[in-house]
């Protein structure tokens, strides 16, 4: 180990020099990061200005870390009889552990303790800087690992360079080997379509790790060689056929919360939809029903898996998604917001409008309110190619629609009065109303437009780890979004999500500089909408509000013959 | 004992052979010269007793072991100089020092400061900023101050000047007197190689063509002028470099045995005024790579 640490010293002072150039880039980036955070919030010319400097270095990053892997490992070079080790006491194990142990400090250590600092700055408790420091160690490894798979394989920097183009050639022939002559066999369900992205992963992943190891153990250069180029060529053919499925751990048993929610199908039907001359898709909706939903949880649908079986026996995989589950009612729970005030007026008229909107867009029923409790409507859709549109009523006789499900609890995290330069913090995430104006759209002039400028962890780890843990759904948004509260007027309502609006990620921290509508509540006189309360702006609060004890499950519901779409209903009665 | 033994060691690079089969001993103590002309694989061989490259067919075993399983234990008794060698050029002489010290057990501090004012190498001089000649001797200094059983050289005499070349050969034969080591250089540089080798070994076309002390070859190597000699007279078998300018004719006799020889001599031109001198290294190795060095060179030297 004296010996190791021996060599990484020596790499480490060799390196000092494009090291600190590397040091100066990431401080630059997250100086560009307080820059956006403390910024005006309102000049998003200069936002695009920043963003794309900040996305300059994102670059120049990944560009500093494929130059200095090859001057870690072209130091003591693995091809070529001139490399001085190579007749010195030092064994290739013994290098690999030094050049690992190296590779660990520069790119794993080294960013961490330059952006610990920043996420500090940013109020990340211990839980989001462990998140953060697997990103950036994921992030670097993408990079480092297939560097150091070409270094390793290469003699000087214009081998090494010539190599990575080669490689990249051979990759991209392949691609398009692949897609030519291994098309996707067996028309392999979705969750085999999963595994063989984590095939396809593990094989690149072992495949690099071979190449190095293997390369600095035997110093065989061509047989690492070709090993990098067989599992590269695994891949393909794994992309291609591989047809277990091998997460093993997929929605397992229900969790407690979860027993007592059951779904039933109300409608399903082909929805040729208003531009199906063009788009040349159909899309099979089903009107989902979900009981039993505690109180206190939002129910979030995803992804829905269609298998169906023909009349002769052929068996069609889809992938849908489904939206819709209400948050309404729990979220005034947690936000202890008392019932609205009905306006009956206001109610009747903005219940008709919707209704007109709804047939004359879609061509189909409005969504039945939300009303009950434990209660909750979703709509699945399935998007097939036209040339099935005829087939699928005559040919698909019964299948399977499953649906991945989650409940969530809601977490309110911040309730801000609407003022100017107030910024408040909580669990990483951070707000700061930077401006408010009014509305530049004169018939609602007392409407406020707010300039919002958040931080957050970017937690690119929270989409990915559920793939590996086998009990993901796609597409639900597990982040934070902002609710107008008016308490004395019982009202919330959705304004976006945390992270819509300009936004760049800088180190583990989402900067977004948002800008939000607020609307003064209004109400419904003699066919008019007329302000509805004049100190509405004293009375409301920006509220946000995140997601947690998430837990996921799936239901499965048969699915027999479709129904052609309902016709249009006849035009509504003219609004009073 | 043998530090080194090679039992038909072939190496080819594609279609060239450029060693062929080499049967090579080196006994321990010894300080050989490996001399061949440009191409006749005296680098490749240092490079496969090295395990820088692998043999095509073959071995070698280099301090009792396989040199495809030269390990840390054995690279902590051998030093390497190399002409083409890379050296880390970032550091100064004495953190290229500081950093070789620790992987040799053996490392001798007493020695290291000895040859560092020897070679009058400036310690905070970067190896970038060195000479050629002082990179030599700073790579070589790396390479003594473990007091390595076995020194190899590669070309060390390489680009030097003659000043530096003096130097470098003086610095050598110091510490030649204060080691027990083995040494095999290989070089161009007859002259300086005569001064420090016991023994010679050549190579031409990849193949070993003779294998001796330094002593032995430079005894039985002879330059013969005869004077007056008969003018049907021809050389005799094994003669090399034979030619005949009016009354004088001069030849090169590899087979010298002292009184026995000089008496074929005057048996063979009657009448002619033989006078024989002994020859340099250098003029030995133009004679064998002018005739091409025959096969017959070793019978006649046997």
């Amino acid at each position: 180990m004296k010996l190791i640490w021996h060599i990484v010293k020596k790499d480490l002072v060799r390196m000092r020099l494009p090291l600190a150039l590397w040091v100066l880039l990431m401080v630059a980036k997250i100086g560009l990061g307080v820059a956006l955070r403390a910024g005006d919030g309102v000049d998003f010319t200069w936002f695009g200005r920043i963003e794309l400097y900040v996305n300059l270095c994102t670059w120049l990053d990944a560009l500093m870390i494929y130059i200095l892997v090859a001057v870690l490992i072209h130091g003591d070079a693995l091809v070529g009889t001139q490399a001085g080790w190579k007749t010195r006491p030092i064994s290739g194990a013994r290098l690999l552990g030094a050049k690992v142990l190296g590779t660990l400090l520069i790119f794993g250590v080294l960013p961490v303790l330059i952006s610990l600092p920043w996420w500090l700055m940013c109020g990340f408790g211990v839980h989001e800087i462990g998140d953060a420091i697997l990103e950036s160690i994921v992030w670097q490894a993408l990079f480092v690992l297939s560097s150091l798979a070409l270094a390793v394989l290469s003699e000087n920097f214009s081998r090494y360079f010539t190599l990575t183009l080669a490689v990249i050639f051979v990759v991209a022939v392949g691609c398009l080997l692949q897609v030519a002559y291994l098309p996707d066999l067996g028309h392999p369900s979705p969750t085999v379509q999963e595994s063989r992205v984590l095939v396809v992963l593990a094989l690149v992943l072992a495949g690099l790790v071979g190449v190095v190891v293997h390369q600095f153990l035997t110093l065989r250069t061509w047989r690492s060689g070709g090993l990098g180029l067989a599992a590269i060529g695994l891949a393909m053919v794994a992309a291609s056929v591989w047809p277990w499925d091998i997460v093993l751990h997929r929605m397992g048993p229900d969790p407690e919360v979860a027993r007592g929610v059951s779904l039933t199908l109300e409608r399903p039907s082909i929805d040729r939809g208003p531009n199906y001359a063009d788009t040349k898709s159909i899309h099979i909706l089903f009107e989902l029903h979900a009981h039993g939903v505690p109180e206190d949880r939002v129910l979030s649908a995803s992804v829905t898996r269609l298998s169906w079986r023909g009349a002769d026996g052929a068996w069609l995989n889809a992938v849908g998604w489904t939206r819709g589950g209400p948050l309404d009612l729990p979220l005034r729970r947690v936000l202890q917001i008392p019932p609205e005030r009905v306006d009956e007026e206001t109610h009747r008229f903005v219940a008709l409008r919707q209704a007109e909107a709804h047939a004359r867009d879609h061509q189909m029923p409005a969504t039945p309110p939300v009303a009950v409790p434990g209660d909750a409507y979703l709509r699945s859709t399935v998007t097939l190619k036209a040339e099935l549109a005829d087939q699928l009523p005559d040919k698909l006789q019964e299948g399977e629609l499953t649906t991945d499900l989650e409940l969530d609890r809601p977490l309110p995290l911040l309730d801000m009065p609407l003022k100017v330069g107030l910024r408040q913090a909580k669990a990483a995430r951070s707000v700061r109303i930077a401006k408010v104006d009014l509305s530049p759209v004169k018939v609602w002039a007392t409407d406020r437009i707010l300039w919002v400028v958040e931080t957050h962890p970017l937690n690119a780890a929270r989409w990915w780890w559920p793939i590996f843990r086998g009990d993901w759904t796609y597409g639900i948004d597990g982040g934070a979004g902002y609710w107008e509260v008016n308490r004395s007027q019982g009202m919330v309502r959705w304004l976006a999500s945390m992270g819509m609006g300009y936004s760049v990620a800088v180190d583990g921290v989402r900067i977004t500089w948002a800008r939000i509508e607020v609307q003064a509540p209004r109400v419904v006189r003699g066919g008019k909408w007329v302000a509805g309360q004049p100190d509405w702006v004293d009375a409301t609060t920006l509220a946000l509000v995140g997601f947690t004890d998430a837990v996921r499950f799936s239901r499965t519901l048969k699915v027999e013959r479709l129904s052609e779409p309902p016709k249009p209903k006849a035009e509504p009665a003219e609004a009073p | 004992m043998n530090i080194i033994e090679t039992h038909n060691l072939t190496r080819r690079f594609g279609r060239t052979e450029a060693v062929h089969g080499l049967d090579f001993k080196l006994p321990a103590g010894s300080l050989c010269a490996l001399l061949g002309p440009n191409g006749a694989g005296k680098t490749t061989t240092l490079k496969l007793l090295m395990n820088l490259l692998a043999p095509t067919a073959g071995e070698a075993r280099v301090l009792g072991t396989d040199s495809r399983k030269l390990g840390e234990r054995e690279f902590a008794q051998i030093g390497y100089v190399s002409e083409n060698q890379q050296l880390p050029l970032w550091m100064n002489v004495r953190q290229f020092l500081d950093y070789c010290r620790p992987f040799y057990p053996t490392w001798d501090r007493g020695l290291e400061a000895t040859l560092l004012a020897q070679f009058a190498l400036p310690e905070n001089r970067k190896l970038q900023h060195l000479s050629r000649g002082m990179l030599m001797k700073a790579a070589l200094l790396s390479a003594l101050a473990y007091r390595p059983k076995l020194l190899v050289l590669d070309e060390p005499f390489s680009g030097l000047d003659p000043l530096v070349r003096e130097e470098f050969v003086r610095g050598l034969l110091e510490v030649s007197a204060t080691g027990e080591w083995t040494v095999l250089v290989s070089s161009h540089d007859i002259e300086e190689v005569e001064r420090l080798c016991d023994r010679v070994a050549l190579l031409d076309q990849g193949r070993l063509r003779l294998d001796e002390s330094a002593d032995g070859l430079l005894g039985r190597f002879r330059r013969v002028e005869v004077t007056g000699a008969a003018a049907e007279t021809g050389p005799a078998p094994g003669w090399l470099e034979w030619e005949r300018a009016g009354v004088l004719t001069r030849f090169t006799d590899p087979a010298y045995a002292g009184e026995a020889t000089e008496r074929a001599w005057r048996e063979r031109f009657p009448g002619g005024t033989v006078v024989a001198r002994p020859m340099a290294l250098r003029e030995i190795f133009l004679t064998l790579a002018r005739s091409g060095c025959s096969e017959t060179l070793k019978g006649a030297a046997a």
